[in-house]
């Protein structure tokens, strides 16, 4: 299967009954739908479910997309559509999970604290390993509607516009709440920000 | 360009979805002010911390069960979808192999007719049309009384079909051919049994008999055409209900406002006469009929 398929048309190629075309769609957008589920929901076994429902949706829907819109915004508002029932659910059994890691460490040690600890030199895996570790829950607590911006804009790529389309708000909207996010992500995460600039 | 413009469109800039010149223009905007600048950096330094975020990889086992739901519905479409060439060649079946010759030929020359739908509508035309011209002259030539079927309303229901289209018996009734009167058989028995008693007068001259058309036996006279007018007498309910329903004068039709689709107004008040439906003409007073 080549790269220049378009979506829609593997997704035309599917419905003829052309079951590589659905695997190399699978192969497009299981990383970017999974991340993007799994920053919504933050527990994997809720993402593992939340994504094969997503594409067993798309198995047997396949038929009624038009072609009206990119697939990607369709994928998408599968996906949204199914955090969303999933987040409505978990409002009326919310509670602390044991197992589940503990999300913003706020009054926790500093990353001086926590780097000058091991030593004079400073283990750059840690802090890296640390660095993502907070990089994914700030991205994890930002408010529910600049989030799901925020992730399919960075995880998926996509335009704006078409972000727009499968939230249905404004187009300016959207890109006031991506500001919003990241403003909110760079005060999060300020105390990494002279890492990170030597690192790039 | 002011800088509430310039905020809008610094996300633009950051992911490079502006338009050159527009983006020129905020560039632009952005190194003379410092407030902006330094927006523009924060965003940007937010961005440069999210692509540290790492992705997690789906387990293979979620996206295994899809593509094993995925492979049975191209499986359920296959056979209908398959075309004819390539579906796998089998081998004849016994019965198949035996039938040969003209006689097989032609069944399945028939065969190959028998579920067409085209076939099977116009086959059922010919036979309604054939069962239609078959029964028609026996019911032409059965009772003449049917065409002097008096039809009479239901009188409990105006806008519903009438009741009592059972056709009526023949009227035994006969013109007197010197007044033009109606008599009865009856009649005519006393007046032979008068005439028997008195001197026979000079016998009338007899009327010149109705011609037979057609395949007709001979009809007995036919009694006064009753119309619409004079019958039946303007007294009873039912009566009122049939005037009501007449023709409307302009259009012709049978477009008065039935009881039931009149206004609730004209309901409570039965007296006030009703509007044509379609011309909304009220049905003048004068010509109602009257009493006697």
């Amino acid at each position: 299967m080549t790269k220049e398929h378009s979506d829609e048309e593997l997704l035309r190629r599917f419905n003829e009954g052309d079951a590589d075309a659905f695997a190399e769609l699978v192969r497009r957008y299981e990383r970017p739908l999974y991340n993007f589920i799994l920053r919504s929901v933050r527990r994997r076994e809720r993402a593992d479910e939340l994504l094969q429902d997503v594409f067993l949706k798309v198995v047997q829907r396949s038929s009624d997309f038009k072609g009206q819109s990119k697939l990607s915004t369709w994928l998408y508002t599968i996906a949204r559509n199914l955090c969303i029932d999933h987040s409505r659910k978990m409002v009326f059994r919310r509670h602390q999970s044991l197992d589940a890691p503990r999300a913003g460490a706020e009054d926790g040690p500093t990353l001086l604290e926590r780097t000058a600890a091991e030593g004079a030199e400073p283990d750059r895996a840690a802090v890296m390993e640390d660095l993502k570790r907070r990089i994914a829950d700030a991205v994890e607590e930002l408010p529910e509607e600049q989030r799901e911006v925020f992730l399919m804009r960075h995880v998926q790529g996509m335009r704006f516009k078409d972000i727009a389309d499968v939230i249905g708000v404004p187009e300016n909207t959207v890109k006031s709440r991506m500001r919003y996010a990241l403003e909110r992500l760079q005060r999060a995460l300020a105390d990494y920000q002279e890492y990170v600039d030597e690192l790039m | 360009m002011d800088c509430e413009a310039c905020t809008d469109r610094l996300v633009e800039l950051l992911y490079e979805e502006l338009p050159e010149e527009d983006a020129e223009a905020t560039r632009a905007h952005l190194s003379g002010c410092e407030a902006c600048s330094q927006a523009f950096a924060q965003i940007r330094a937010g961005k440069g911390l999210a692509a540290m975020l790492e992705m997690a990889e789906p387990p293979a086992s979620v996206l295994d069960a899809v593509m094993a739901a995925a492979r049975e519905r191209v499986a359920d479409r296959a056979p209908a979808q398959e075309p004819a060439h390539e579906r796998p060649a089998t081998a004849p079946r016994p019965d198949e192999e035996e039938a040969s010759g003209p006689w097989a030929a032609f069944l399945k020359w028939v065969g190959g007719f028998a579920m067409r739908p085209q076939l099977a509508m116009a086959l059922t035309l010919l036979l309604i049309v054939g069962l239609g011209m078959w029964y028609l002259p026996t019911l032409r030539q059965s009772d003449p009384a049917d065409s002097h079927a008096i039809v009479d309303p239901a009188p409990g229901d105006e806008a519903g079909p009438s009741t009592s289209l059972v056709p009526a018996e023949p009227l035994d009734l006969e013109a007197d051919p010197r007044t033009g009167r109606i008599r009865t058989r009856e009649d005519e028995a006393a007046e032979e049994r008068v005439a028997a008693v008195r001197p026979a007068p000079p016998a009338p001259t007899p009327e010149p008999a109705p011609e037979v058309t057609g395949e007709r036996s001979v009809p007995p006279p036919s009694p006064p055409r009753r119309t619409r007018r004079d019958w039946p007498p303007a007294t009873a309910p039912a009566v009122r209900a049939r005037w009501w329903r007449r023709p409307c004068p302009i259009l012709g039709s049978r477009s008065w406002t039935s009881a039931r689709a009149r206004p609730r107004r004209w309901r409570r008040n039965r007296r006030r006469a009703p509007r044509c439906a379609r011309s909304r003409r009220r049905w003048p007073r004068r010509s109602r009929p009257r009493r006697s």
